[in-house]
This record gives C-alpha cells, structure tokens and sequence, in this order.
C-alpha cells in the first residue's frame, strides 16, 4: 500500500452566516486508507464531507483531491474526478427500482452513453454488494440494512477512487453492521478505493478504521489510532464534557 | 395505500414490456386514421375543436418535459407559447412570410428565450419557481404591451390564409395534429433517454443527482428549451388560426393553468399521460359546455379538478393499474427489449 496523498484539506473553514461549522481543520487521507470521522453532533462533520463533495464552498482553506483544488469543480465535475459519496438520511431515488437507481448513478457518474452498458454495470455493483437478488425492487419496500447497501452500491457505481461514507452504520443491528464492516474491507481491498467514513457507533469504526480523526465545535480536536482516540482525554471531554477526561 | 400501489406496480411492471411494444404502434394507427379524418368531411366546428384539444395536447405534453420529468412545476408556459405567436405574426405581417414555415425559428426563438431565462429562474425550486415562472408571464406581456413595433397594446389582424374556411380549418387541424406527433415524439425520446433518466434523478434528489455527475444546470436548462421551443411552435401556429395576435390572448395566464391541470390529471410522469389528461379534459369540458350551458358547467369542471387532483395525485394514469411510478421505471424494461433486438 502505498502512502500517494489523495484528499487533503488546508485550515479549512466554512461559516453560516456568523456560525462557525468548520474552523480551520487540517486533514488528509491517503491512497488505500479507512480513515474515520467522528465527533459529537454538530461537530461539522457532514460539512465537511459537503465540502469536498462541492454542495457547499468553503469559507476559506482549501481541499485538493489527487492534486485537483475543488474549489474550481462544481459537484458533478467531482463526481467525475472520482469522490463518490452516500447521504447520512438515506436518499435513494424512492420512485425507481434498486436496478435503475444504480443504473443511474452509473450513467452519470462514468458517463457512459449507453444506458445497457451502465445497467451492465450496476448489475455488478449489486452484486458486490449484495443486493442482485432485489434488483426489481422498488427501493422504498426495501429494509433499512438494504438501503444503506443500496446508498453505497450507488455511489460505487460512479467508478469513485475515494469513497465519502456518512454514518452507514447508523440504525443496523449487530449482524448487520458485521455485514457493513466486511463490505467496507472488501470496498478497499478488491476495488481499490479509498474510504473516509463518518461513523457514531464507535464499536464499529473503531474496528473498520486504521486512523480516526475526530471533530468537537468545528475543530480537529484529534486524530490517530483507535485505540489512542478512546483514551484521548480531549476527545472524552468533547463527548462527556470536561469532568470526565 | 401502500399496498395498492405495490399490488399495482407489480401488474404494471408484468405488463410493461408488451405496453411500450404496442404504444408506438398505437400511436402510428392513431395518427394516420385522425390524418384521414378530413376526408370525412367534418363540421368546421369539429375541426376547430380537434384542433384547440390538440393545442392543449402538445402544450401539456411538452410542459411536461420540465414539469412532469424534472418536476419543476412552471406557470409560464404561455410565455414560450406567446413568444411563438408573435414571432409568426409579425413575421407575416411586415415580410407576407407563411406562419407554417416561420413557426420553425419562431419555436427557436422561443427556446433561444427559454435558455437566457432558464439559469437564472432554475436555480429557484418549489413555489418560488411556479411564482416566478407566473411573473414571468406578466413581465413578457407587459414589455410586448408598450412596445411599439408589437403594435403594443392594440394587438394586430393577420391576413386570412388564402383557402376558404373549411379548407382551412382542415389545414389547421392537419399541421396540429403534426406538431402534437412531432411533441409526443421528442417527449418519449425524453422519457428513454439518457436525459430523462437525468431528469427523474433531479426530481428525486437534486444534490444527490449532482454527487452522481448529473450536471443539473446543463439538464434542466436543456430540458427547458426543448419544452419552450415545443410549446413556441404551437404559438407561432395558433397566432395564424386565430388571425388576430394580441397580449392578452398570446401570454395568457389561463393557457398556462390549463397547460399544468391537463398534465397532472393525465399523469405527469409518463409521457402520454398529459396528452390524455388534455384530450379527456378538453372532451369533458366540451360536453359540460354543450349540456347545461357555460356558466354552470364552469363550477362543474372546476370541481371535478378538484376532485381528480385530490383523490388522484399522480392523475388518471397513475390512478388506473399502470401506476405512473411503475411506468417511469420502464426504461430499463424498454432498453432490455432493445438489447434482444440487437
């Protein structure tokens, strides 16, 4: 695995209005890497990932993907660069079938020309992930564990090299989450994309991510090693507050 | 209701193959016997209604293509509709150039209009979309009313076209019913296409189409044009059957509403669907008119629309077993009858 920098971000800020949601944040993830992101609600953590998807500008700082500063791609053209990314809330396209949500996303996001080849495509996917037996589904009958794959098949169907995870986890029982924790290794391993995920079930994240970062008020406020992250007594305080780090 | 629609989806998607192989048969057998009607010898009175119901037809449908596919719900179909109706007109009336040819770059021009007002007024969504697209309307209407090379707002009469009346109710009725095929056409392609699949995303989710490279701007904005140029050469052909071209009547803010209830009752996510809704709209309102008298038969279709929209959110065709939402996913159905093929 090699250390090729593929997403990184200089004093990053990003204001609404007077509210701070991001304040300088540093950060980078390298080709091949899990990294997490975690922090407590509202710690600017889905900012930051609409940030490097290009639904938002930042306020200052600069995020650059494989050399690339985003400041000068709209979303879609960074879809195109290879940042593909799910939603927190699951937003699959409710009208259409698990097939054509992924056919879709394949269409636009490899721009392909042909709506065979990407349906060709998105079939594959559903199998990576799991899904191919419900492909005729229409996705609002789909359970929630499915959904959540489907959010992922539809962002893999973009052909990402980097892969924005937003609380995947969230909702899933036990075996299900065991499900994502090996769909995330494999996502790595036999497709060669890199993840950055957001997670709250810190079990988990903890046994996905080789780095964690975390976030408190808008600020990295650490970053390493699962197991450091746990002990850190910032991170305790950003969680519990101060009595307890 | 959940279950309704499931158990209907499941018959409409067991069912779609064999519908989409029909329906362009069915249109082509359709268009050539309405084609023939002439030859019948209809009344003039028939003509001219076939001819308003179709008008009505191809403006829903084209509508649709912004409204119905990429579901920005616009108010200012007139505007496209008027500015085609102009061009014609003052075409005719300062170079003698036949509206039946003019309507072309008149429909261009309408588009070329619905591209510059397309960037800004698609960055709106929702309500602030439809009112501005209403405004829009006015705002058109009120420039053409104080100028005075569109004769302002005294409004201009157009030379008869040179058949006697039947023969030219005829004509109208042939080259409408040409321009709503040519409408169906381009809207099905929409529907299939890779634009459509483009447009159903950003009706879905906007931001989430964009995260999966949908160039949102470029789509809705095309989709704008190619639905201003439709409904322009409609303008351009109605201004020359009604002989006299005046604000009032060519930026219509009822045009529009009709326009957005026809689609929906059809059904806007299908592309028949408000072709339908216009058809049986213009018919009901037609009967109404004809069996108790105008007046009341204004209350009637008014509550009946109120009715249908209520009960039938998705119109008459999503109502009916081929859900609408089932038939927006059959392109892959359509695509995979094309993969045999080949």
């Amino acid at each position: 695995m090699s250390s090729r920098n593929v997403l990184q971000g200089e004093g990053v800020t990003l204001y609404f209005g007077g509210l701070a949601a991001l304040k300088g944040v540093d950060f980078h993830v390298d080709e091949g890497e899990i990294v997490g992101l975690i922090g407590p609600n509202g710690s600017g953590k889905s900012s930051l990932f609409n940030l490097i998807s290009g639904l938002m500008r930042p306020t200052h700082g600069r995020i650059t993907f494989l050399g690339h500063d985003l400041a000068r791609f709209r979303p879609h053209q960074i879809a195109h660069l290879g940042v593909g990314r799910t939603f927190q809330i699951v937003r699959p396209f409710a009208e259409l079938t698990t097939l054509q949500n992924v056919t879709a996303s394949a269409l636009y996001g490899q721009r392909l020309a042909s709506v065979v080849e990407a349906e060709h495509r998105a079939r594959d996917t559903l199998r990576f992930v799991g899904l191919v037996d419900h492909h005729d589904q229409p996705v609002r009958d789909l359970p929630l564990a499915f959904k959540k794959r489907l959010e992922i098949a539809r962002a893999l169907a973009t052909g990402p090299k980097l892969l924005l995870l937003d609380e995947v986890f969230a909702g899933l029982n036990p075996v299900e989450i065991d499900g994502a924790i090996e769909l995330i290794f494999r996502i790595r391993d036999e497709l060669d994309i890199t993840v950055f995920m957001i997670e709250h079930v810190m079990k988990a994240a903890m046994q996905t991510c080789q780095r964690i970062m975390v976030l408190g008020e808008g600020k990295k406020i650490a970053e390493g090693l699962p197991q450091d992250i746990a002990r850190d007594a910032a991170v305790l305080a950003a969680y519990l507050g101060p009595a307890y780090a | 209701m959940p279950m309704m629609i499931s158990a209907s989806l499941n018959i409409a998607m067991r069912g779609r193959g064999q519908q989409l192989r029909s329906a362009p048969l069915g249109m082509v057998a359709a268009t050539v016997l309405l084609a023939l009607l002439p030859l019948t010898h209809p009344s003039e009175y028939l003509l001219s209604f076939l001819f308003i119901a179709f008008m009505y037809a191809s403006l829903a449908s084209s509508w649709n293509i912004v409204g119905g596919f990429a579901g920005y719900l616009s108010f200012g179909h007139a505007a496209f509709f008027g500015i085609g109706g102009y061009a014609t007109g003052l075409a005719l009336l300062h170079s003698g150039w036949s509206p039946f040819i003019t309507a072309i770059p008149a429909a261009l021009l309408a588009g070329l209009f619905a591209a510059l007002v397309g960037y800004p007024v698609l960055r709106l969504r929702g309500p602030y979309f439809a009112l501005v697209t209403l405004i829009l309307t006015m705002v058109v209407r009120l420039v053409v009313m104080n100028l005075s090379w569109t004769k302002a707002a005294q409004g201009f009469w157009l030379p008869f076209p040179p058949f006697d009346n039947w023969t030219s109710r005829a004509v109208f009725y042939e080259v409408m019913l040409a321009i709503l095929v040519l409408t169906l056409l381009v809207v099905r392609w929409v529907q299939y296409s890779k634009l459509g699949i483009g447009l159903i995303m950003i009706r879905n989710d906007e931001e989430a189409a964009q995260t999966f490279g949908v160039d949102a701007t470029f789509l809705k904005v095309t989709a704008f044009v190619l639905s201003a140029a439709l409904a322009g050469l409609v303008g351009g052909i109605f201004a020359y059957y009604r002989t006299y071209v005046h604000p009032n009547t060519m930026f219509d803010a009822y045009i529009s509403v009709t326009t957005v209830l026809m689609a929906l009752f059809g059904g806007r996510h299908i592309w028949f669907g408000p072709t339908l809704g216009a058809i049986t709209l213009s018919v009901l309102s037609e009967l109404l008119t004809l069996s108790i008298g105008t007046e009341i038969a204004r209350v009637v279709f008014g509550l009946l629309l109120v009715a249908v929209v209520v009960t039938m959110p998705d119109g008459i065709l999503g109502f009916t077993s081929r859900s609408a939402r089932a038939h927006d996913g059959s392109w892959l159905k359509f695509l995979r009858r094309e993969k045999w093929k080949s």
